[in-house]
């Protein structure tokens, strides 16, 4: 009799499942290409599948031997993901499939003529950054930034755009080589508020990033990152996104895709992240912000639709 | 044991340790000390070198971080390519006390940058060795030494950089790095000599406090080991004059450990010595008196020989004188001097005797032994038969010896006798003088008591029986005779050697069975020629008669009558008294012409001195003079002194007792 009652209430359940299931979007398989095996491109993985489900096929370029094209045309999947720049490079020649992007800084290069490519930001916009730094160091007025022309000037520009709106004055230095770094902190540190780090390999290096930690540290020059990696090193303040929040919002944006609710191309910005270094703040000067922390902190499950803006 | 209380106050202990006798503690000492020494000395010196050695390499490792701080923080200096930077970078390591100069060098071994404190600092190494090192595959960093400077060299690398701005938005920090320049330190080395030398100090001087200490306690510690045995030994120190056992003393020392069982068996020991050397006195004591007798019996075999012989003389003289006196015939005046002689030499022989038996040696003096022989042969013809033919053989260099007339005449009467024992039927005597050289070879030949040098000798050879090898070794051997017991008492030449020896010459004998003996007696030559010439005192011819009464008071009646005899001879009227009682007697009855009293000072009843006692009572001013048999000691010890009276000791020779009257009258 109890074993009756067992069978009766598995068979409701069977039943509940299928009238509720999406069966439209059961069978959109996809391929994930990562260039690299490593933590934060996993990372980006695990929130893709989160997010998109599991009838994923991840392909991991250092160590793949075989022709990805033809593997891929093999496979016939629905959406490829690319995770980095090496991957979106591999799959990009590839029209006919819609492709999502995760961490590519630029992918400016990839994106014209591409109408399959869209992506989710690697980096949180400048206008939020300023959002920040305008809520949290509302007095500052001068942000210097170093930049390399050839290699960030884009960001350069986005940030020049975005103070505009915040009534904040940008000091940039220019510099061709490494060994111009140094003299360029030395001079820019003379006129700045605060330091507004730039993801270009021509001035941040970990020999330079110590000088330059150390060197705004002394002049009560509070640095505004885009990692809290470099937190550790000296910076006030990081204003970043999380790998696995990427690839949630990759998973996202490919079903939106797919369902015809987004157009392509677009481009996500990613959930940003807040995070201040408290000794650094003792040692300049500020509030400790512990009090404010948790509201600052967006959380990576926060999967609200974020707004979603066209390439530039 | 001394020395250990000294220890015990902790004196200088080197002065200590060196005063210090080689004894078994010394050694234990010394071994402790060795030992101590040795051991600490390699800990000492392991831990020097140990320490020595981890100041070096706390110095190297020191300069190792520097080096490394130096290439971490020059990497932006070489980076911006600023000298300016790596100056200031410099200064900074300058501060340091022993960092004097500072190099940066680029990829390209081009110096950027030199700092240093002096000028003139030399450099160990250039960029070219360094490289060449690298090249070769040694590990970084490249240290560089001289006696004074030591050179340190670390390459500066530097991240290679993002590969791109992904990694870097990922924090995904760049880990390979690239060679960017070379950092020279220069560093001074007097530091570590001054700690090095500080160390030293601080080893010896932690040296000494230790074996300090550990002579202390190794002190203490060998003093309780070998305390016993010291304690042993200050005992057994006193064993080295072991033959006074009544000063060994017992060993205060218990216990089951090796030095109480020693101590337990030398303790028995010192029972044993003293329980014999108890036996032993007694025994002494027994062959003392045992010897005391036999001496005796010696000695009265040697007076009785000797006194026979003289006697024989004397007898023999007189019974001639009285069978002349008999016959008619006239007196041949040789036998009185014979008579005369014998009895001086007899009355010496007792003064010799009595000296003897107070303990005082006999007197010696010069003598010319050529007068000495033609005495003796007065004295022998009076005891020689007339078979025997007497040859004297006088030596020209009349030789003069230190001896005693009577010892020397006793010698030389024992041989006169023997000779005559050796020649029953009469023969012939040869006594000769000579003198001889003795070399030390024959002196040692001779006996341990003779010298080398000139010697005086005395050769009496006779024509009798001789005698064989066996006997020749023999004679001098004391109770040995040829002649029986009923003749010879076996002492007569075994004395005559005895006083030869005591002269310091020996004896020489030559025979031959059947044809004679030959005697040669040696005597020391005197260095003086002088000699003492025996005047003859007692004679009677210059002295004048005198007149008075003499009270004449002896026990013996012989004595008596002699001297009344003498006395009456020379003008004296004599009373004679028996004892002591008879004299007071004799003298109350004739108390006024009495001019004297001659008494013996022994007497029956009453003894010479009370006897003067009551004499003087009856008459103060009458002479009284003593005489005696006895000796003066034995007087003394019977409470008689001789020193307030006059006195006369027998025998008394006719002109002595004349004379000696004469002058107590007259005083």
């Amino acid at each position: 009799m109890q074993h009756k009652l067992h069978i009766r209430k598995y068979v409701f359940c069977f039943l509940i499942f299928f009238a509720f299931y999406d069966n439209s979007f059961a069978s959109f398989f996809a391929v994930v290409v990562q260039g690299i095996s490593i933590e934060p491109y996993n990372q980006v993985f695990r929130g893709i599948k989160k997010s998109y489900g599991n009838d994923l096929k991840r392909v991991v370029l250092c160590g793949f031997k075989g022709d990805l094209k033809r593997y891929i045309k093999e496979k016939k999947p629905f959406v490829i993901f690319t995770i980095g720049e090496w991957a979106l490079s591999e799959v990009s020649s590839i029209k006919d499939i819609p492709i999502v992007y995760t961490m590519v800084l630029n992918p400016n290069p990839y994106l014209s003529g591409h109408k399959n490519i869209s992506g989710v930001s690697m980096l949180v916009s400048a206008r939020k950054k300023l959002e920040y730094i305008k809520k949290y160091l509302p007095k500052t007025k001068r942000i210097g930034v170093i930049y390399n022309p050839g290699h960030s000037y884009y960001l350069y520009k986005e940030l020049l755009d975005a103070a505009k709106d915040f009534k904040v004055s940008i000091v940039a230095k220019k510099v061709f080589s490494s060994q111009q770094v140094i003299d360029a902190i030395k001079k820019i540190s003379q006129n700045i508020d605060l330091f507004f780090m730039l993801p270009d390999v021509t001035v941040i290096s970990p020999e330079t990033l110590s000088f330059m930690n150390l060197f705004f540290l002394k002049k009560s020059i509070p640095i505004v990152t885009f990692s809290e990696k470099y937190l550790k090193l000296g910076a006030l303040m990081a204003i970043y996104s999380e790998p696995f929040s990427m690839g949630v919002q990759a998973g996202i944006l490919a079903k939106k895709i797919l369902k015809g609710t987004v157009m392509t191309p677009v481009t996500v910005c990613p959930d940003e992240r807040f995070k201040i270094n408290s000794y650094v703040a003792e040692c300049l000067g500020l509030p400790t912000y512990e009090e404010n922390r948790r509201e600052m902190i967006v959380h990576e499950d926060n999967e609200k639709d974020k707004e979603f803006s066209p390439h530039n | 044991m001394k020395i250990m209380k000294k220890i015990k106050s902790f004196p200088l202990i080197t002065e200590i340790y060196f005063q210090m006798k080689d004894t078994l503690f010394k050694k234990v000492l010394t071994t402790f000390i060795s030992i101590f020494m040795a051991f600490f000395l390699t800990l000492f010196i392991f831990h020097s070198y140990q320490q020595i050695h981890s100041i070096k390499s706390s110095f190297v490792r020191e300069a190792r971080i520097l080096a490394d701080v130096l290439s971490a923080n020059s990497r932006l200096g070489i980076l911006a390519g600023s000298e300016k930077l790596l100056k200031q970078e410099a200064q900074g390591f300058l501060c340091q006390a022993y960092v004097v100069g500072v190099s940066v060098f680029n990829r390209d071994s081009l110096l950027m940058s030199v700092t240093k404190r002096d000028e003139d600092l030399p450099r160990i190494a250039d960029i070219l060795q360094v490289k060449k090192r690298m090249s070769q595959g040694d590990t970084p960093p490249y240290i560089y030494e001289t006696d004074k400077l030591m050179e340190i060299w670390k390459p500066v690398y530097v991240s290679i950089g993002f590969k791109s701005a992904e990694e870097m938005v990922l924090g995904i920090m760049p880990t390979k790095t690239k060679l960017a320049g070379w950092v020279a330190l220069s560093l001074d080395k007097s530091e570590i000599l001054k700690k090095e030398r500080l160390y030293l100090l601080y080893f010896l001087v932690t040296f000494f406090i230790c074996i300090s200490l550990a002579y202390f306690f190794m002190h203490r510690a060998a003093l309780k080991t070998v305390g016993a045995i010291d304690i042993l030994c200050e005992h057994v120190d006193s064993f080295k004059n072991i033959e006074n056992v009544e000063a060994l003393q017992e060993i205060p020392m218990e216990g089951e450990d090796e030095a109480g069982r020693v101590a337990k068996l030398i303790n028995e020991m010192i029972r044993v010595l003293k329980k014999r050397h108890e036996e032993k006195k007694k025994l002494e004591t027994q062959l003392l008196n045992a010897q005391k007798l036999e001496a005796i019996g010696a000695l009265a075999g040697g007076i009785a020989h000797d006194f026979n012989n003289v006697l024989a003389s004397v007898m023999g003289s007189g019974d001639i004188v009285k069978y002349r006196i008999s016959e008619g015939q006239e007196i041949d005046p040789k036998f009185v001097d014979a008579i005369i002689t014998c009895s001086k030499r007899a009355r010496e022989m007792i003064v010799e005797l009595l000296k003897y038996a107070r303990g005082k040696g006999m007197d010696r003096y010069p003598l010319k032994l050529n007068d000495q022989i033609i005495m003796l042969k007065k004295m022998a013809s009076g005891f020689l038969s007339d078979d025997i033919q007497i040859n004297l053989e006088l030596s020209e260099e009349d030789p003069v010896v230190v001896s005693n007339a009577t010892q020397l005449h006793q010698v030389l009467l024992n041989m006169l006798t023997n000779a005559q024992d050796a020649m029953p039927k009469g023969g012939k005597l040869r006594i000769a003088t000579g003198t001889a050289q003795i070399s030390e070879h024959v002196a040692k030949e001779k006996g341990e008591w003779v010298n080398p040098g000139r010697y005086g000798v005395i050769y009496i050879e006779d024509t009798g029986i001789g005698m064989d090898e066996e006997v020749m070794k023999n004679i001098f051997k004391p109770f040995f005779t040829t002649k029986g017991s009923e003749k010879g008492t076996g002492l007569g030449l075994y004395n005559c050697f005895k006083i030869v020896k005591e002269h310091g010459g020996f004896i020489d004998v030559e025979s031959e069975k059947g044809k004679g003996t030959l005697f040669k007696i040696y005597i020391p030559l005197s260095d003086s020629k002088e000699v003492v010439v025996e005047k003859d005192e007692d004679s009677l011819a210059d002295i004048p008669k005198g007149s008075g009464t003499i009270l004449v008071a002896d026990d013996d009646p012989f004595v008596r009558e002699v001297i009344k005899g003498i006395l009456t001879e020379f003008g004296y009227e004599v009373i004679l008294a028996v004892n002591g009682i008879d004299v007071i007697n004799k003298f109350r009855d004739n108390m006024d012409k009495v001019d004297l009293v001659l008494m013996d000072i022994v007497m029956p009843y009453k003894h010479g001195k009370s006897a003067q006692e009551e004499i003087r009572k009856m008459k103060p001013e009458v002479k009284i003079l003593f005489m005696s048999g006895y000796p003066d000691y034995v007087l003394a010890e019977k409470g008689i002194s001789t020193d307030d009276i006059e006195y006369l000791q027998k025998p008394i020779r006719a002109a002595t007792l004349i004379k000696k009257i004469q002058q107590v009258l007259k005083s």
